[in-house]
């Protein structure tokens, strides 16, 4: 008994230090990037004025996620060899609970992957069919072959049921609409259970009437490449009900292919489109504003990153620095500190001249809860885009920052 | 004609009634041996040729018939020659076939539909068992494993893929969309979300300066036949290398 | 019905059960229940936890940093790994400690035919559990990992998978050769040597659950993107492979069993008796 007992004990233990492990941080509402590393999350892929256009929509309704994505200047040397080629901008999202319906970058209609560049500007915006009831957390993402995907900003978008009943419906080429939900379902699954009774058949043959552990008895004693008939084994009456089952199932190929053909007499390979998206307008915009690496500090007692600059405002006129964005958080200047807001001091009016040292102050507790202080990373570096205006105009300006750890 | 005695004697054996070999063991054997050779065949499937099986708009002419039968034929290869030679039946490639139809099946409705929420039409698996039912049928009519391999794995490649284009053809027919002419299964590809499958990923014709008149189909059919006869090598090594020859044998003790 | 084999040797004979009617040795509520059983119990097992996923996988388990997370999936994934554990070591030595008596005695014919039926109960649901981590499983794993971001090694497809039908691989393999070597003495006795049909299926099982985290390491560093054909996937096929080896099993205890109808018949000196 004492043994059981130990056990008992030990058990009781692993489970009260699983429940510590257990009772940590918020509810879910993230889609696993809080485990992508921050500094590279956030020297990647920046989103800008990320905008859903509504988010409760009835099934088959559409809703409209947009905004600008810049693949940044700083992207990381070991992500797609440094130099990332390839992306496809699509949504993050519980399944297709939603359904793409269009999608334009800078523009230009973009039906699947784009030639992408370090450094570029892609003004994405992407018409979205709820599917599925229920409320999910949709981003738009930013994948990049060789590299992974890049979570946006999300939202939490409901779905619910359309009392109309839901379809998604396709023009032919040829004419007609076609439901995508279940076109062809019903002759897809009659055919596979068609050819699988077929084989279930043939196995049934074999196995019924006939035993099969007891031919050991006698194959064992045969050589391999005899049917063994003179035993009766396999008789005439097999090869001959055999030949029928080859016949029959060749019968209904050439069946299947008729119809096939005849059915959907047009019909092309699956289509490969990549291209690169045209500039949009703000890549051609005057530069006026130019940052220098900055130095950062993150107080995790009140939550406070702290970053100061150097900024030169090479414009006529003067700047303002309206935002700061990196990864999936954005931080809209204001005075009063608090979530999404960055307060600059001294002000986020820059004259064109001198270089401004300014500091800018962030506290957010979203810094932790979406894990984007890179301390026990590889790089201790933040990263993000301010924006600033001037005239009109707007600069993307990245901004860098070494992150001074404090080990108490 | 005079039979031998040797003949009787084993025709007498085929018949024998035993004290406590009954058809259960024969039906417990068939049942549960089909949970261990369709998750075979499925998870073989699965990680050489899944992503082709799983969704329709990888299903093109170039990579798919090249290699899923490769994939597809080495587990029914191996179940050939263990079940000719224990039982001489020709059942090998069919058992293994159905048995992994279900296991897909099951796999791709309960996880891919029931889980996910992917429509059927989008996940479909291919099928197998109209090309094992040839595979068998040639094993039956030659009683030798090297013609099987030869003209069994070319029957199997060619008669695989009919089977399947049959019900993928509706999914190649041109559609509208996004000011763009591509196939229903393209669009399936992009509208019903696939998070962590960007299209690029997609392994599949992407063109090249050698099509020999457009006729890229035929040569991946042709290839794709080759490749499966030595998939159907590689089965008959797990067969008669990992099934039968471990029968009686012993290491030492330690 | 009994029957009552004279024993030929001098060891002791174990104590001839006598079996209630309808729980012969080959009968489905006797030698037959661990198989049926047993592969019912671990289907549902499966199933019990694919229902818990269908209604927490998409609002909890997603979010790996997430407190609902914590107390719901790792809570599992620490409920598994502990009780699979502790099982498996409970089973194991149970089958040793009784094992180590059982072979000492010379099993009757009928005993002997009633043992073999339950290791191919053994066997079935050795069977089974492949199944379930091999194509069940997988089939989720692939769904959902093409759709959602991978964020660790602990998502909610891969801790039924990898961390309880993954061990409970190694547990039935190795359990059903204990089975084998202690109270199947004539096929799988300890003198005879270790039988390479258990050695390469237990080697399937063990390796698959080492390349769990070559896996890990592959997803992490070596190719991060969702394809589910990627080389560092394949070791799993060729570890399987190396199950072919439960072929071997049904091989050589079918030959023990073809050998006690020869010795019934010699015994008697007459043809076996017909089964109806």
């Amino acid at each position: 008994m004492t043994m059981r007992r130990r056990v008992h004990r030990i058990l009781w233990a692993v489970l009260a230090a699983g429940a510590v492990l257990v009772a940590s941080a918020p509810a879910a509402s993230a889609h696993g990037e809080a485990s992508q590393e921050a500094f590279l999350r956030m020297r990647t892929v920046s989103w800008i004025d990320t905008t859903f256009s509504a988010t409760t929509v009835k099934q088959g309704e559409t809703f409209t996620i947009s905004g600008t994505a810049k693949i940044l200047d700083a992207w990381p040397t070991n992500l797609a060899k440094g130099n990332p080629n390839t992306g496809y901008i699509g949504l993050i999202a519980p399944g297709p609970v939603v359904l793409l319906k269009e999608r334009t970058i800078n523009g230009v209609s973009a039906p699947s992957r784009i030639d992408v560049q370090k450094g570029k500007i892609y003004e994405y915006s992407m018409t979205v069919a709820g599917r599925r009831p229920g409320k999910w957390h949709v981003h738009p993402a930013f994948s990049v072959k060789g590299a992974g995907t890049l979570l946006g900003p999300g939202e939490w978008i409901t779905v619910e049921e359309n009392p109309d009943g839901f379809d998604n419906p396709v023009t032919l080429v040829s004419g007609g609409t076609i439901n995508l939900e279940n076109y062809q379902l019903p002759f897809t699954w009659i055919w596979l259970v068609l050819t699988f009774l077929i084989g279930l058949a043939w196995m049934i043959y074999w196995t019924v009437p006939k035993r099969t552990v007891t031919n050991l008895a006698v194959t064992s004693q045969i050589p391999l490449n005899t049917d063994g008939m003179d035993y009766g084994l396999i008789t005439k009456k097999d090869h001959r009900n055999m030949n029928w089952f080859a016949l029959g199932t060749a019968l209904l190929l050439v069946a299947g292919w008729i119809y096939q053909s005849a059915a959907f007499p047009d019909k092309m390979p699956q289509q490969i489109f990549q291209f690169a998206p045209p500039d949009p307008a703000i890549a051609s915009a005057p530069v006026f504003a130019t940052v220098g690496l900055g130095e950062a500090e993150y107080d995790s007692a009140t939550q406070t990153l702290t970053v100061q600059a150097q900024v030169t405002n090479t414009g006529d006129t003067p700047m303002n620095l309206t935002q700061f964005t990196t990864t999936t958080l954005k931080f809209a200047t204001g005075t009063t500190p608090g979530p999404g807001v960055m307060t600059v001091s001294p002000s986020p009016t820059i004259a064109p001249g001198a270089p401004a040292q300014v500091t800018l102050t962030m506290k957010d507790p979203a810094w932790e809860t979406e894990r984007l202080v890179p301390i026990g990373e590889s790089s201790l570096l933040i990263t993000g885009v301010l924006v600033f205006e001037a005239g009109g105009e707007k600069n993307y300006t990245e901004l860098q920052a070494n992150l001074t750890p404090r080990f108490e | 004609m005079a039979v031998d005695s040797k003949t009787l004697e084993l025709r007498a054996l085929k018949d024998k009634q035993y004290r406590w070999i009954d058809r259960k063991w024969d039906a417990v054997f068939w049942i549960t041996a089909a949970f261990v050779v369709g998750a075979a065949a499925d998870i073989t499937k699965q990680l050489f040729a899944g992503d082709w099986d799983f969704w329709t708009d990888w299903k093109d002419r170039q990579w798919w018939p090249i290699i899923t039968p490769f994939a597809i034929i080495i587990i029914g290869s191996a179940l050939q020659y263990i079940q000719w030679l224990a039982w001489r039946f020709p059942t090998g490639m069919t058992y293994t076939a159905t048995a992994m139809f279900l296991c897909t099946l099951i796999g791709r409705w309960l996880q891919w539909g029931a889980f996910v929420y992917y429509p059927m039409n989008f996940v479909w698996p291919a099928t197998m068992v109209a090309a094992a039912i040839f595979a068998d049928w040639v094993l039956l009519k030659t009683k030798s494993f090297v013609l099987t391999s030869l003209i069994g794995s070319i029957l199997f490649s060619v008669t695989w893929w009919i089977s399947n284009y049959i019900p993928m053809a509706a999914f190649l027919q041109p559609a509208q969309w996004m000011d763009r002419v591509v196939t229903v299964s393209d669009i399936q590809g992009i509208e019903y979300v696939r998070s962590q499958t960007p299209e690029y990923l997609r392994i599949i014709e992407h063109g090249s300066l050698r099509t020999f008149l457009g006729e890229t189909q035929y040569v991946s059919l042709v290839f794709g036949a080759t490749v499966a006869v030595a998939g159907y090598w590689v089965g008959q090594f797990i067969g008669r290398g990992l099934a039968i020859w471990p029968i009686g044998r012993f290491m030492k003790k330690w | 019905m009994t029957d009552v084999a004279t024993p030929t040797t001098e060891r002791p004979t174990a104590e001839e059960p006598e079996w209630k009617p309808g729980r012969g040795p080959i009968d489905w509520m006797g030698g037959w229940r661990v198989c049926w059983i047993g592969s019912l119990a671990f289907i549902a097992l499966a199933l019990a936890i694919r229902i818990f996923q269908q209604f927490t996988a998409w609002s909890i388990g997603i979010d790996a940093s997430s407190r609902d997370f914590g107390l719901y999936y790792r809570s599992l994934f620490i409920a598994e790994v502990v009780g699979v554990t502790v099982a498996t070591l409970m089973w194991w030595g149970y089958l040793v400690r009784r094992g180590r008596k059982m072979v000492l005695k010379e099993a009757s014919h009928p005993e002997e035919v009633r043992r073999i039926a339950v290791f191919w109960g053994l066997v079935g649901i050795t069977s089974v559990i492949l199944y379930i981590m091999a194509s069940f499983w997988p089939n989720q794993d692939g769904s959902w990992h093409q759709t959602a971001v991978r964020d660790t090694a602990l998502t909610p497809a891969h801790i039924p998978m990898f961390f309880l039908f993954f061990p409970l691989g190694i547990t039935i393999t190795v359990g059903t050769y204990l089975y084998g070597r202690y109270w199947l003495p004539k096929i799988y006795g300890a003198e005879k040597g270790f039988p390479w049909s258990f050695f390469f299926l237990i080697a399937a099982s063990v390796t698959e659950m080492a390349q769990v985290a070559m896996n890990e390491w592959g997803h992490s560093l070596w190719i991060t993107e969702e394809i589910f054909a990627v080389p560092f996937h394949w070791p799993f096929v060729f570890y399987g492979w190396l199950a072919a080896g439960i072929f071997a099993l049904w091989a050589e205890t079918l030959i023990r069993l073809l050998q006690i109808e020869g010795e019934i018949e010699a015994e008697a000196g007459q043809p076996a008796e017909e089964v109806a």
